[in-house]
This record gives C-alpha cells, structure tokens and sequence, in this order.
C-alpha cells in the first residue's frame, strides 16, 4: 500500500463464498493486483479482467474464493467516491483505504444495493487475530456478507 | 440449466458471482445466439434483471462488462460481432475500477505529494473544463466544487431539458432526474434532450443516455416516479440543490415546501406561452414561493403548455437561467436571485425585476409558521375536488361518439382558438372560443344538449361551468379534449 504511494493500490479480497444474508463476511486474505490504469493512476485504479476471469475460473469449485476488492486514495478519505460508487458490482465487497506517506488513516467498506443502486456502507473492522498495521494487506477485516 | 452436452445453437453463458443473486444462483445459463451480442441480448430478454448491469439504456453492452468466449477476449476476437457455436462458453467477466474523489482532503499532505503538486483532475478533465479554470470566479477551486456537488432537477421537459444539459456539461458531480412521463412528439420542439427516436421512451431514460453522451463524468440518478408527499423527502435529502422545473401548481408547491422544511435552495422557473418567471428561494435567507403565492390559482385558471402553448425557445431561455442560478449557488459566487423575481417577456424582449419580501403571516416560513409537514397537494391545488352540485358532467369519448351518430346528437362546441381548429376539430362542430361562448347563450340555450371540447378537457370545464351559471341546461364537456378522442376514437386525427 504504501510502496505504491502517490499512486492508487489495488488487490483482490478472498474469503468463503458461500456466506448468507446479513452474515459477517470474514475476508482471509487480500492479494495485491496491478493498477492497469495508464493516465491518472494517483486518482484511479482498474483491475485486469483477465486476471480476475483467471482467478474466478481456479476458484470455482473452493470454499475459498474472490469476494471482494480494495484500493487506496492517497490523501484522499476513506470512504468511496462517486465513481467507486458508479462502476462498482452487486455482491462483491468493496473496501476503500485512506493513505498518507505514513500509512494508512482510515477506511470504509460498501457493498453495492441492487435494489436501490447505491452503496451501502458496511461494518468493518479488524479481528483480534490480526493487529492494525500499516499494511492492511496482512490483516483480516470483516463486514457482512451482503 | 447446468449442462455439459448443450442442445445445438446454444451457448453456455458463465455468470459472474456477483450477478447470480438475480438468477436464483444460477452459474451458468444456455443462451441460443449467433454472435456475442445476439447471446447477450438474448440472456437480458430472458432475464430482464441483468439488463442495467451489461447494458447501457440504449442497448449497447457496457464498457464495465468484458465479454471471454472459450477463454479469449472478445476484444481481441471480432468483439460484440464474434461469433459463437452451439456448446461455446462466453463468460461475463466484471470490469473493476475506481478511485478517488477528485478533491483532496487530507490537511497532512506529505512532503512528497507537496513536491509534485497534483491538480486534482484529470488530463481529460483539465481539457474538458479548461474554460471554467480560466475564469477566477471558478477556478480548480470552483470545478472542484462542481464535480462533489448534487442538484435534483424535478421535471425534465422544457426547462429541466436546457438546465439538465448545462449542468452536466459544467461538470456538476450528481444529476438526479424526477420525471414519470415518456418522451412525446409535441415534446420535441422544446425539450432539447429528446431525439425523434426517443418518442414513447421514458424521459428520465433518454435523458439519461443523453447527459452521459455529454459528459461521462457525472452521474446520473434516475427517478421515473411522480414526486408526492410520501416520497420527496428520500428523494431530495441527498441533493444540495434543487431545480424546479414542475408544469403543475401541486408539484410547485410540494417542491417549495419540502425545500424549506430540508432546508434546500429551490431554483424556480415557469413559463407561459411568451412569458418566463425566475427565481431562487431559500427561506433560510429570504422568502420562499408561497411567501410570493400563498394560495394556488383556482384550477384550470392558468392553462397549462399544453393548453395555453409556449414559443419553443421560452424555456430554453428560463431553464438555462435556472441552470446558472444553480452553478452561481454551488460556486458561492456572484449575486444569486434571492428575494428578486425576474420576469422575461419573448414578444417584447424585456426583462423586468421585482423585489420579494419574506411574508411575516407565511404559513410555511413565518415566524408563526403553522405548517411543520407536507400536505395533500392535489387537494390544496383543487385538482381533486369533492363533487360540487354545480360541476359540468363530463362524458367520455367513445360515449360521445355513439352519441354523435345516434339520431338526438347534442350540439358540439369547440372552445378552442380558430389556429388550433385549424389543426383538427371534430366533424360537426362549431368552433366557439371559450372567451366569446357568452355572445352566443341563446343560440347555445336553444339546444337540447351541448357538449363543448377543447385540446385536454380544462378549458371546456370552466366553459361549461359558466355556462351553467348563464342558465344553460344540458351542457357537458368532452373529458380529456380532443387528445383522449385522437386516442380512444380516432388515431388517425393529426394531434399536437
């Protein structure tokens, strides 16, 4: 996160996918992807689709698989903009880092309502098993599942 | 619908977690199709509910959704004209990008950052609004401003049309569109957001796909509803500006009201045939609309544009007045419409100002102010009134027909302006405008029954109405004018 500051991150988030309604949805790993953005990368991020096809494709049959994505603003809040917000999918869980040159400063996570087409901001928080550290990529996080 | 052995000229479609919640958890689906486009637009005919998710409003598949048939993209194929065989695999794969906001927030900016000042927008954005950072009353700082800021444009006809479209060319971050109607022909010599092709589309659709076509970078809310009592108040909280862009007394007032209980800055526009009102209210610092019309105009008093009409150009005129009113607010420049009324007059090309007071007897922003809540609308306007002994019995169109061809007819008035009779009028009748009707009670009077028409049933109420008030017996009104007889009797009948 910090290694690619000014500019935005970006990665994937795994955790089990068969997780019902209203469930804390725990994520178990976050996995860095490139930001394929070529003009802008220190507003914007965007994720190979082949690489997620790729991904989505291994996990198939795994309890284990793709739920989500994260991506920083740096100096920017963490909260989604609008454009999170335009261009993001139903189900996946979306979580927005706040950094600085010192790290991370905060942090939100949406899920996107289908009903309503907006984001639904959703409890997250750290679990005890991992500390808050600078690099939020070796923590758990948790938010509910939809 | 799971299959390894798929019935010849039908694709397997993989479907991406995210969307399987809409197709009862279904991963894949058979689709018969020819080409990648047939296949997807045969899987939203199929499944209505994935359409807003992989197409745009006007059919095409979205940049957000990357199509991969037997594992290739598509992009490198022959994109959405590829072609598939029967057992081939497209998977719909979801494109994933964001970003920040465009302003920076962090007060800690970092040495580094400091180093290589950024200004906050884009390349494309920085061409895009070069004309608006020259100017110092905008500025980065004021653009900026532009592109967080929310306005809720209510109506998209003739003056939400030239508003709407100023407002997303400027950059305004969040366009929300309230309107219920579909796009008509009459609508097309005014409301410049509507092509002939968007006839009988939803308006706040097309209008939509139009702004978007303008500017990509604002995003557009959509809200093909009626506003009411019940629903204003979820549908304005969000925005920080609204534009009144109603052609109703109970939508205006409504509109007014719930912007001084939210605590909105109301931009008000009308119109009529050659003549526009503009202002801007906001009761936290001036009057608001009922401070200037604390009660609504007896129905049918003041014609609407599709009764009275309107030169084409008028709200153009006043709803690109409303949409600088709008950007003047949201800049915190200038010298805003508060407290002033400007009227514009198109035949004499003149505009006048009036100075507005706030009312100290308002029912809604007085300092007695009564009203604490949204009321029934159309009840306070009149435009559901409980039957009087004295309203003019309407009768239906089909029903008249029979009556026209039966061997008593009634007499058939048309109430309306020798230029609109000239258009179409109904065969037998006699053409009496609604203004000189009085000349000619006794010719009327001689009649056993009089049915008088006008374009949509208004102007031959209150025509019928004073009639009866002159004595004339018998008399009764085409319900819903010669539009619900081009509707329900004859089509064919040219309409404007």
């Amino acid at each position: 996160m910090r290694g690619e500051y000014p500019e935005e991150a970006c990665g994937y988030l795994f955790g089990p996918r068969a997780i019902s309604e209203g469930v804390a949805r725990p994520i178990v790993e976050a996995r860095p992807a490139e930001n394929e953005e070529t003009e802008g990368r220190d507003i914007r991020y965007r994720i190979s689709s082949a690489e997620i096809y790729r991904i989505e494709a291994e996990a198939e049959d795994q309890p284990i698989g793709l739920v989500g994505f994260y991506h920083s603003h740096p100096d920017g809040p963490g909260r989604a903009s609008r454009r999170d917000e335009r261009l993001a999918w139903p189900w996946y869980t979306y979580l927005i880092l706040s950094v600085d040159d010192g790290g991370v400063r905060d942090w939100g996570a949406y899920t996107l309502s289908v009903s309503r087409g907006s984001f639904v901001p959703i409890d997250c928080r750290v679990s005890p098993e991992g500390p808050v550290g600078p690099d939020p990529g070796r923590d758990r996080f948790e938010g509910p599942g939809r | 619908m799971t299959t390894s052995d798929p019935p010849a000229g039908v694709a397997i479609v993989e479907i991406p977690l995210s969307l399987r919640s809409l197709v009862g958890g279904a991963a894949r689906l058979e689709v018969a199709g020819a080409t990648v486009k047939e296949v997807i637009d045969r899987l939203v005919a199929e499944r209505p509910e994935l359409r807003r998710w992989l197409l745009t409003p006007g059919g095409q598949i979205r940049s957000s959704v990357h199509l991969f048939l037997n594992e290739e993209d598509i992009r490198n194929l022959s994109r959405e004209s590829t072609p598939v065989r029967p057992g081939d695999v497209l998977a719909i794969v979801p494109a994933i990008a964001g970003g920040a906001p465009k302003r920076r927030i962090s007060a800690n900016r970092s040495r580094r950052a400091r180093a290589a000042p950024r200004a906050g927008l884009t390349a494309e954005q920085l061409e895009r609004y070069s004309r608006h950072l020259l100017l110092p009353e905008v500025g980065l700082d004021g653009q900026r401003r532009l592109l967080d800021a929310r306005v809720l444009v209510i109506g998209t006809g003739g003056l939400g049309s030239p508003c709407a479209t100023y407002l997303a060319a400027a950059g305004v971050g969040e366009i929300g569109l309230v309107d219920f109607d579909r796009v008509e022909r009459s609508n097309l010599q005014r409301q410049l957001l509507f092509s002939t092709s968007d006839v009988g589309r939803p308006k706040v659709e097309a209008a939509r796909d139009r702004l978007e076509g303008i500017n990509p970078d604002v995003i557009i809310r959509t809200y093909a509803v009626r506003l009411t009592s019940k629903n204003a108040r979820s549908i304005l909280a969000p925005y920080d500006v609204v534009i009144d862009g109603t052609d109703n007394f109970a939508t205006r007032y409504l509109v007014n009201d719930a912007c001084v209980l939210w605590e909105k800055p109301n931009v008000y526009g009308s119109i009529y045939r050659f003549e526009g009102q503009v202002s801007l209210f906001d009761a936290r610092r001036g009057p608001c609309y009922r401070c200037l019309y604390p009660e609504p105009p007896p129905p049918d008093a003041v014609p609407s544009c599709a009764e009275a009409g309107v030169l084409g150009v008028l709200p153009g005129i006043v709803g690109t007045l409303q949409a600088a009113e709008a950007l003047k607010v949201i800049l915190g420049r200038g010298r805003p419409l508060y407290g002033r009324l400007l009227l514009f007059d198109a035949l004499a090309l003149e505009f006048r100002e009036f100075r507005l007071r706030k009312n100290p007897n308002c029912v809604l922003c007085g300092p007695r102010a009564t009203q604490r809540r949204l009321i029934d609308y159309p009840a306070f306007c009149g435009e559901t009134p409980t039957p009087r002994s004295d309203e003019p019995e309407a009768i239906d169109p089909v029903r008249l027909s029979a009556w026209l061809r039966s061997e008593d007819p009634p007499l058939l008035i048309d109430v309306r302006e020798p230029t609109e009779w000239a258009i179409n009028h109904l065969p037998g009748a006699r053409l009496i405008p609604g203004s000189r009707i009085e000349e000619r009670l006794q010719e009327l009077a001689a009649h056993r029954s009089v049915v008088l028409y006008c374009k949509t049933g208004g102007r031959s109420r209150e025509a019928a109405a004073r009639l009866q008030r002159w004595g004339v017996r018998r008399v009764r009104h085409l319900k819903g004018g010669i539009d619900a007889w081009c509707r329900e009797v004859d089509p064919a009948m040219p309409r404007y």
